[in-house]
């Protein structure tokens, strides 16, 4: 009998002892399993996705070269060019594509400020431009206007080597100035259009104040 | 005698040609504009256009009187290589010339060929003036002026 009771009691004690060890197991939070119950509850409270699915689904069409890009709100670009006058060029946004390195800035609502050899102010102005900070120049697209106190030019794409002050255009210019209006089929200018070259089909109308 | 020279008066070639009150219409092949030096050169093919003035030439320069370029006041224009102005039945020709608009006087210069209606006058220097009409050619060298008259010529002006 009291082998028995013993025995029993041996029992009883292992039992006990699985029984704690059972309780401690499943009372424990499991970490892995945390998220996945908050998110269903939320799921199932609010009836909204969550931050991890938002993500995720924003992600489901996006190549590897979209990542690449980096968008910067308002850039300003300075730098100094080859007559020692500032250059200061900004944008409302910048989109830089690949490696900055090597790659290029989409501009939108391009202004490039600088001077003169003489000092007068000179803007670059643009709808767009791709900006390439390797060489400092930048190819102004759409709406292109080179502004100075007497001369206003106009034209459809322009390239503009800031450090050089230099800028030529392929495409037909119309020039407002105050000697004249001028229009051509292309143009390079130098200095910041102190000096400028136009070519083909040349239609001068000059004006004088003599009389 | 190396140099005759022989006045014109009262020739009414209404050479107003670039007497600039307004404006000059030029057509070229190419523009280079200097505006920190005030020159503006037209090449290639240039016709200049004033009232009923017509000037051709290989090289039209532009100058902008440099103390007054904030007014764009043309000192002066120059046209190089095959000169022609023609004006109504008026045409002269040369190699150069040069228009002073502040004095008003042309100067044509190597082979200038004066024909108006008809009647020429060649000579190496040709000085006129676009206001009062008044022209004198001049010849270098062994050179010397020549001129053709016509005698039922309906000339308007009077040659001395």
């Amino acid at each position: 009998m009291r082998t028995h009771v013993k025995a029993l009691k041996y029992v009883i004690l292992v039992f006990t002892f699985i029984l704690l060890g059972v309780l401690l197991v499943y009372t424990q939070p499991q970490k892995d399993l945390v998220p996945l119950l908050q998110n269903k509850y939320m799921v199932e409270e609010n009836g909204e996705k969550t931050d991890n699915q938002v993500i995720a689904e924003s992600l489901q069409d996006t190549t590897a070269e979209d990542l690449k890009q980096t968008v910067t709100q308002r850039p300003n670009y300075l730098g100094e060019d080859v007559n020692k006058k500032l250059w200061s060029l900004k944008a409302t946004k910048a989109i830089q594509s690949g490696e900055v390195s090597n790659g290029f800035t989409d501009l939108f609502d391009v202004v490039a400020n600088t001077l003169s050899v003489k000092d007068s102010k000179v803007d670059y102005i643009a709808d767009k431009g791709k900006f390439l900070s390797q060489e400092n120049k930048i190819i102004l697209k759409d709406n292109v206007l080179i502004k100075s106190e007497s001369l206003e030019l106009r034209t459809d794409n322009l390239e503009y080597s800031l450090n050089d002050a230099y800028a030529e255009s392929p495409s037909p210019v119309d020039i407002r100035a105050d000697f004249g209006n001028v229009i051509a089929d292309s143009m390079k200018s130098f200095n910041n259009a102190d000096r400028l070259v136009l070519t083909g089909n040349v239609r001068a109308k000059l004006y004088d104040t003599k009389k | 005698m190396k140099q005759l020279s022989l006045s014109i008066l009262s020739i009414l070639f209404s050479l107003n040609a670039f007497a600039v009150d307004s404006s000059v219409d030029v057509t070229s092949d190419t523009l280079e504009v200097e505006r920190v030096k005030g020159e503006a050169v037209f090449k290639g093919d240039v016709k200049a256009l004033y009232k009923d003035v017509t000037l051709t030439s290989d090289v039209l320069k532009i100058f902008y009187d440099e103390k007054t370029k904030s007014e764009n006041k043309i000192e002066k224009i120059i046209a190089t290589g095959n000169v022609i102005l023609i004006q109504g039945l008026d045409k002269v020709t040369s190699e150069y010339a040069e228009y002073f608009l502040d004095s008003d006087n042309i100067i044509f210069k190597e082979n200038v060929i004066l024909n108006r209606n008809g009647n020429i006058l060649k000579g190496d220097h040709l000085t006129m003036n676009t206001v009062t009409n008044k022209a004198k050619m001049r010849s270098k060298g062994k050179n010397r002026v020549k001129a053709i008259y016509f005698k039922k010529s309906e000339n308007k002006g009077s040659l001395k």
